[in-house]
C-alpha cells in the first residue's frame, strides 16, 4: 500500500513541479513580453487549462504524503523525510490559497479592452514571485519524496 | 551510487514530464485556437526558451538510466524495470529524426507569408510527435519509479 501511495505521490509531485518550472521558465518570459493585452489574453487562456489539472495534481501529492505517514508509523528517517516533503507541500498549498489565488483572481477579472498598465505590471510581478516561491517549496517536495522513495 | 543516479533520473524525468504534459494539455491547445501567425510566432518564443533546459534534462534521463544498469548488474524485477524504461526513453530519442525536422521547417516558415494550410499539417504532426514523447516519457518515469521503490 505504502508503495502504491509513494508512486501516485511522485507522479502527481512531478507534473506540479514540471509544469510549474515550464510556466515560470518558459511560458511566463514570453508572455510578460508582449504588449499587457495580448499578455493578460494568452496567461486568461492558459490560466483556465492549468486550473483544470494542477490544483488537483498537488491535493493528491499531500493526501498520499499524509496517507504514507499515517500507513507507515515507523518514525525512522524515511518518515521523517516525508514529512519534510509533506510540510513544503502544505506550504505550497497555503501559498497558493493565501496570497496566489487573489492575485489570479485579479488577472483573470482584468479586461483586456480597457487594461491599465501600470496595475497590470503590479499584479504580474506579484503572480511571477508567488510562482517561484511556490517551484521552490514543489521541486523541495519532489525531492524530499524522492530520497523517502529511495531510502525505504 | 545507484542511488543518486536515480535521484537524478527521476528528477530529469519528473521536469520533462511535467513539462511536457504543460506543453501538450496547456500551451498547445491554447495556441492551436489562435490566428496561425499568432500560434507560430509565440510557439517559437516558448520553444527557444524550452529548449534552454529540455534538451539536457531528456538526455540525463537515458544517461543515468543506462549507468544504473551498469552499476547494478543484479537482475531481478527492479533492473528488468529500470531496463524497459530507458529502453523508451532512448525510443524517444530515437524519434527525433523524425521530429527534428518537422521543428526546422515550422522554424523556417515565413511569419509575413505563412501558408496556413500548410501550417496547421506541419503542426498536427509536431503535436502527434510531442504526445508521442510524452507517452514514453511517462513511462520512462513511471518505470523508474517503480524500479526505485522495488529496490
Amino acid at each position: 500500500v505504502v508503495d502504491a501511495l509513494r508512486f501516485v505521490n511522485l507522479v502527481c509531485g512531478a507534473l506540479v513541479a514540471g509544469g510549474t518550472f515550464f510556466s515560470i521558465w518558459a511560458l511566463r518570459p514570453v508572455i510578460r513580453e508582449l504588449p499587457p493585452a495580448e499578455g493578460l489574453d494568452l496567461h486568461q487562456r492558459t490560466s483556465q487549462r492549468v486550473e483544470k489539472y494542477m490544483p488537483l495534481s498537488g491535493l493528491v501529492a499531500g493526501l498520499t504524503a499524509i496517507a504514507i505517514l499515517v500507513v507507515d508509523r515507523d518514525l525512522d528517517a524515511v518518515w521523517w523525510i516525508t514529512a519534510g516533503g509533506l510540510c513544503l507541500t502544505l506550504l505550497n498549498i497555503t501559498v497558493a490559497f493565501t496570497f496566489d489565488l487573489p492575485v489570479t483572481k485579479q488577472l483573470n477579472a482584468m479586461s483586456r479592452t480597457d487594461l491599465d498598465q501600470a496595475e497590470y505590471n503590479r499584479v504580474s510581478d506579484r503572480w511571477d514571485f508567488f510562482h517561484i516561491v511556490r517551484a521552490f517549496f514543489g521541486y523541495g517536495a519532489l525531492m524530499l519524496f524522492t530520497i523517502a522513495a529511495l531510502l525505504e | 551510487m545507484t542511488d543518486s543516479l536515480l535521484f537524478v533520473n527521476i528528477l530529469c524525468g519528473s521536469v520533462l514530464v511535467g513539462g511536457s504534459f504543460f506543453s501538450v494539455w496547456v500551451l498547445r491547445p491554447t495556441l492551436r485556437a489562435m490566428p496561425a501567425r499568432d500560434d507560430l510566432e509565440l510557439f517559437r518564443r516558448v520553444s527557444s526558451r524550452v529548449e534552454q533546459y529540455m534538451p539536457i534534462t531528456g538526455l540525463l534521463v537515458p544517461v543515468t538510466g543506462i549507468a544504473v544498469l551498469l552499476i547494478d548488474r543484479d537482475v531481478d524485477a527492479a533492473w528488468v524495470a529500470m531496463a524497459v524504461g530507458t529502453g523508451l526513453a532512448l525510443l524517444s530519442v530515437a524519434l527525433l529524426p523524425f521530429d527534428l525536422p518537422i521543428a526546422k521547417r515550422l522554424n523556417a516558415m515565413q511569419l509575413d507569408a505563412l501558408d496556413e494550410v500548410g501550417y496547421a499539417r506541419l503542426s498536427e504532426r509536431r503535436d502527434r510527435f510531442h504526445l508521442l514523447h510524452l507517452l514514453l516519457g511517462s513511462g520512462t518515469l513511471a518505470l523508474s519509479i517503480v524500479s526505485a521503490l522495488l529496490r
